[in-house]
């Protein structure tokens, strides 16, 4: 599980949900075209809320959640490679 | 004399303030105990959760002579952890909390559960599970205790156009609702809800769960716990 960071955890109720739905917004517009090692992801309930949670992580940084989408798919497709 | 609020304020300040290693001292909790923004506030303990662990006594997995109860728990809205703190020993339990403070404060108080009890602490909401449509790999549990809040915001983004619509009205059907895709076959969803709101809130999670999970449950009359009410559901 992830650790979530303090900052991000003592923002109030209503900036937290407001970062919800803007990461929910880019998932919606992934295809497997797009970002497949992220669409690939989305298919497993835990893998997608960790997925969910890292993008949590990087906004709380400052990070945009395009740039974050794509190191996120860079990192997995890698680690695809690597075990094959 | 000071005021709730203050009180309230200052025990926020210590929470952000403490080290991340700090070992609280038995003032610290009884510091702790006074903060009156957690949503189980309001709930009596002795009256509340004392009735929903002498109900999960008689589920399978409870030994009511032994007090202990062996399965594992999903506690969607942790509070304070008023829940666990009158627990059996046994239980394996998953709290999930929305509200970085309660969060803190209920691992404070229940973490001299440890030794009777495995926790596991989580920053979120069960709603989460339920963004963007795919929910295989959902995880599963015995019992699963909930005393959703009558707004939450987080409801309002579930997938289902349904549930979102009843989410943004009234998020306490649409946790009980929700909550049950966490029961295991065999298992019991016990939802805490205001004695005044508890025949509307069960006939709205009784039409919405035969819309979402078909004919997979059966419910009892509900308890009288107090000011609230439990409504349980079993999965068959």
């Amino acid at each position: 599980m992830i650790e979530l960071p303090k900052k991000y955890m003592i923002k109030s109720y209503q900036k937290r949900a407001e970062m919800h739905e803007q990461i929910l917004v880019a998932l919606e517009n992934i295809s497997s075209s797009s970002l497949q090692y992220i669409y690939i992801q989305l298919q497993n309930v835990e893998a997608k809320r960790m997925l969910i949670q890292e993008l949590l992580i990087a906004m709380t940084d400052g990070t945009d959640i395009s740039t974050s989408l794509i190191q996120i798919n860079n990192t997995i497709s890698r680690a695809t490679e690597n075990e094959e | 004399m000071i005021s709730r609020e203050e009180i309230n304020k200052s025990i926020e300040s210590f929470i952000l303030l403490k080290r991340h290693d700090y070992v609280y001292s038995l003032s610290d909790l009884n510091f702790l105990f006074k903060y009156d923004k957690c949503e189980d506030a309001d709930l009596n303990e002795g009256v509340v959760f004392k009735k929903v662990w002498d109900m999960a006594s008689e589920m399978k997995d409870g030994i009511k002579a032994e007090r202990r109860f062996n399965g594992e728990v999903l506690i969607t809205h942790g509070g304070s952890g008023k829940a666990i703190t009158s627990a059996p020993n046994g239980a394996s339990f998953h709290i999930m909390n929305n509200d970085y403070f309660c969060h803190e404060i209920a691992k404070a108080l229940t973490s001299g559960r440890q030794k009777n009890n495995f926790l596991r602490y989580d920053f979120g909401s069960i709603a989460e599970y339920f963004y963007i449509g795919n929910t295989n790999g959902l995880p599963s549990y015995d019992l699963v205790i909930s005393h959703p809040p009558a707004k939450c915001r987080f409801a309002e983004l579930d997938y289902d156009e349904v549930l979102a619509k009843h989410g943004e009205k009234d998020a306490r059907a649409y946790y009980a609702v929700r909550s049950f895709a966490f029961v295991r076959k065999g298992g019991t969803l016990m939802v805490i809800v205001p004695r005044e709101e508890y025949i509307k809130t069960h006939e709205t999670v009784v039409e919405l769960l035969f819309h979402i999970e078909g004919a997979t449950f059966d419910f009892n009359v509900p308890e009288d716990a107090g000011n609230n009410y439990i409504l349980k559901y079993t999965r068959v």
